[in-house]
């Protein structure tokens, strides 16, 4: 008897252990996979949501829903489509601009929150024609470009911010830090148009930068794959390599920052033929003069998207960190230095060229 | 005369064996004596054994005969009991009745030639090095050892096993190589276990003591004497059973997974190229099928976008799980790995063909599977038999099947816990106190 015993305990023990697998699972054509999640301020309710979900046959389709939440319009998709919708794909969270200029501190919360959704989602947001840029029809493989356009894999530029779902996360609970979310519009030829990016304070959009600005603040983040066309008057070069130290000091006066900037950098197009000592000066004053404004620009906006404050944190007491954004970002008192280093000219003996240009 | 009285022996013999076409009974003339003789036609050639003898005794030139003392040089005499001799008359001994006092002798008889000569293996294709193999002689298949190994160090021990059908077995080690241990255990068990019929290779696996469960063969097979030979300078214990063409080296180690010993044929780097390969395969033929199920219905995520896309499109319109359509086609292919190991050559051809319409297009038209399962059915089974020796792949094909079920149940993480499983049994494993995970068996083992 005792020996009949073992197994069949054996075998209820087993049982528990099946029944905590995964048998609710779905094959993964019985899925839609969105791609990409819009976001925008509904007619009736709060949120409308829009999803776009690649088709195996190539194509998008749409899954609109209002409602007074996220989770809600979600869950009201969920129950009208025909497959389980699953948005451990997402990749990809646009939100208009008029709701980021009420704040996305909600939106971001919830993706957060959502353990299907991951943290590595990009955010940006859409000025203009909310509608459009989702309903779009251009693209020869439409399923996943609105993603490929921010992956860094596929069509990633210098020139466009990128901002991550766990890193808009971090910034809307930090004291120090604001961020630059990319902006982009519904474009004629291609799928976005990049009007370079919202500035964020406290979650809420604020102002905006060129794409140019937008450019100087990837620099300032070390956020580079090389491959960047800045044209000085004359001459365009490509940044293969951004490297920037920061010194700081507070004061009397309250924080002072002095940056130092170094780029390598070849030349693209020279068209006056000009000396490599002229190249450099050129860019150097324009940059400077740009990194100048933007921080301008910045503290008028009291939106430290440069993360300056994090550089002071350790300088800092818990209350005048609490107040760094109010108080003492507009006073900050910085300084950009750039240095050039052309790696490559096209001429491999600078000298020799000289001599052509004389004769 | 004792000679025309049957003996009790006698009489029993021919009443054990009455029934038999083949037991002849024949009175022949040895120096000028009329003998009796029994002995199984099947076995003895009765007209060469008498020239033979003929040849032996003339040399000896004596007069005053006695059959027994006479016979003496050619075998053995026995005043055995009627069990002795009947046990010689089945192994083919010709059994002569002294016609003085009538007791049985047993005689060493010429046999019909009744095996293969050395060829070429049939079931290893062995490249770059010697093709004999071993045939169904125990003799020859010590001598193709020998010849290979003139080392003095080099010991072959010989046991006959079982009460009711004997069975000779040949002990081959190298004194030098090999760990003392598990000499010793395999000589004992040998010992302990004499008494049990081996009638098949289980049959010495249980003489062996060996687990009657074990997902790995504890030992290996080759028909080659090369990889023999080079399993005995490993430190390996080979049997060599008579009428099996395969020698079984014992304890087999989880670096026999991957390692031909022929491999050391060929330059160093080549040998770690081919075993690298087998590594990767032994990998993916155990992870292959689990990871499909994995990746198609429970952790999709961990696929990119555009693969999901391009792997749900294949899946597309096919009505089952992925789990059920993943065993329905490696269900299938056992089959016909099943199928076409003992067909005859000329129908060999009939049921690849037939497989490979099934398995390759019709399958996915019909939308019963997804054209990607194809893929990894075909992979899997590839590099199953990437893996060395051929009992090894079985291990691995029923492993797989382990992972399938918890990776369908658990997703990655049952993927991941039978992986680890497999490693904890391996580590679990001993053959003749060598663990299974060690990396040599020469001398003795670390933890010794």
């Amino acid at each position: 008897m005792k020996r009949r015993i073992i197994p069949r305990l054996l075998l209820a023990f087993c049982l528990p252990c099946l029944l905590s697998g995964c048998w609710d699972i779905k094959d993964i054509n019985k899925r839609y996979l969105p791609v990409v999640m819009g976001i925008c301020d509904g007619k009736t309710e709060t949120y409308h949501v829009t999803l776009q979900v690649p088709t195996v046959t190539g194509t998008t389709q749409i899954l609109e829903q209002e409602a007074k939440s996220i989770s809600k319009a979600l869950d009201l998709i969920r129950t009208k489509s025909e497959k389980h919708v699953d948005l451990l794909h997402l990749r990809l969270i646009l939100i208009s601009e008029k709701m980021a200029e009420k704040g996305i501190d909600d939106i971001i919360d919830y993706a957060i929150r959502a353990d299907d959704i991951s943290i590595k989602g990009m955010v940006a947001i859409v000025t203009g024609d909310f509608q459009k840029a989702l309903h779009h029809q251009v693209g020869p493989t439409p399923e996943v470009s609105s993603y490929d356009y921010f992956s860094e894999e596929a069509g990633w530029t210098p020139n466009v911010s990128l901002v991550r779902l766990w890193e808009a996360y971090k910034v809307s609970r930090s004291y120090t830090q604001d961020t630059a979310i990319p902006l982009v519009e519904a474009g004629t030829d291609t799928l976005y148009e990049f009007r370079g990016s919202a500035i964020m304070r406290n979650s809420k959009m604020v102002g905006t930068l060129t794409p140019d600005e937008t450019l100087i603040n990837n620099i300032f983040s070390e956020k580079y794959t090389g491959g960047t066309i800045e044209t000085a008057e004359d001459a365009s070069i490509l940044i293969k390599k951004a490297t920037v130290r920061h010194r700081i000091k507070w004061g009397d006066s309250g924080p002072q920052l002095n940056s130092k900037l170094h780029l390598d950098i070849e030349v693209s197009e020279n068209k006056q033929g000009l000396s490599n000592q002229e190249i450099t000066e050129e860019i150097k004053t324009s940059i400077e003069k740009r990194g100048a404004n933007i921080i301008d620009k910045l503290h008028t906006l009291k939106a430290d998207v440069l993360g300056i404050g994090q550089l002071f944190k350790p300088k800092m007491t818990v209350a005048q960190l609490k107040e760094w954004k109010e108080r003492w970002y507009p006073k900050l008192q910085s300084k950009i230095e750039v240095e050039i280093n052309i790696r490559n000219n096209i001429y491999l003996k600078d000298k020799l060229r000289e001599n052509n240009l004389r004769m | 005369m004792s000679n025309l009285i049957e003996q009790d022996w006698e009489k029993d013999l021919i009443h054990t064996f009455d029934l038999n076409s083949d037991f002849s009974i024949k009175t022949v003339t040895l120096f000028d004596q009329t003998v009796k003789v029994y002995y199984l036609s099947s076995l003895v050639d009765l007209t060469s054994t008498l020239v033979t003898w003929d040849q032996v005794i003339s040399a000896t030139g004596e007069d005053n005969h006695s059959l027994a003392r006479d016979l003496l040089p050619l075998e053995f005499t026995v005043d055995g009991s009627y069990q002795e001799v009947a046990d010689s008359l089945v192994k083919g001994k010709l059994i002569a009745k002294d016609p003085k006092s009538g007791k049985a002798l047993v005689l060493d008889a010429d046999m019909w030639p009744l095996n293969r000569s050395i060829s070429a293996s049939e079931n290893e294709n062995p490249l770059q090095s010697s093709i004999d193999g071993f045939t169904e002689k125990l003799d020859t298949n010590i001598g193709l050892i020998r010849r290979r190994i003139s080392n003095k160090e080099l010991v072959i021990e010989s046991y006959i096993l079982g009460t009711n059908s004997h069975r000779e077995i040949a002990l081959i080690y190298m004194k030098n190589a090999s760990n003392p241990k598990v000499v010793q255990s395999v000589k004992d068990r040998l010992n302990r276990n004499k008494h049990k019929d081996v009638i098949h290779v289980n049959g010495l696996l249980q003489v062996l003591e060996q687990p009657k469960y074990s997902l790995v063969p504890t030992y290996l097979t080759s028909e080659l004497p090369g990889e023999a030979v080079q399993n005995l300078l490993d430190g390996k214990v080979v049997i060599l059973m008579d009428l099996f063409p395969n020698a079984y080296s014992f304890p087999a180690i989880v670096k026999d997974l991957w390692s031909f010993k022929l491999d050391l044929n060929y330059p160093y780097l080549y040998l770690l190229f081919f075993r690298c390969i087998r590594i990767a395969g032994i990998a993916f033929a155990i992870i292959m099928p689990g990871l499909y199920v994995v990746l198609n219905s429970v952790n999709p995520e961990l696929l990119r976008i555009q693969l999901a896309i391009s792997v749900a499109k294949s899946r597309e319109g096919v009505p089952y799980p992925s789990f059920v359509e993943v065993m329905l086609m490696l269900l299938l292919m056992e089959m016909v790995i099943e199928a076409t190991i003992r067909l005859p050559k000329n129908i060999g051809p009939t049921i690849t063909m037939v497989g490979g319409i099934i398995l390759g297009q019709a399958i996915v038209q019909a939308r019963l599977v997804s054209n990607l399962l194809i893929i990894i059915l075909a992979a899997t089974t590839i590099s199953n038999f990437t893996m060395a020796g051929y009992l090894n792949t079985i291990g691995i094909r029923i492993f797989k099947y382990v992972v399938l079920v918890l990776s369908s149940i658990y997703g990655i993480l049952g993927l991941q816990v039978a992986m680890i499983w497999l490693f904890i049994y391996f580590a679990a494993l001993k053959t003749f106190s060598v663990p299974y995970l060690s990396l040599s068996t020469k001398g003795k083992s670390p933890d010794d």
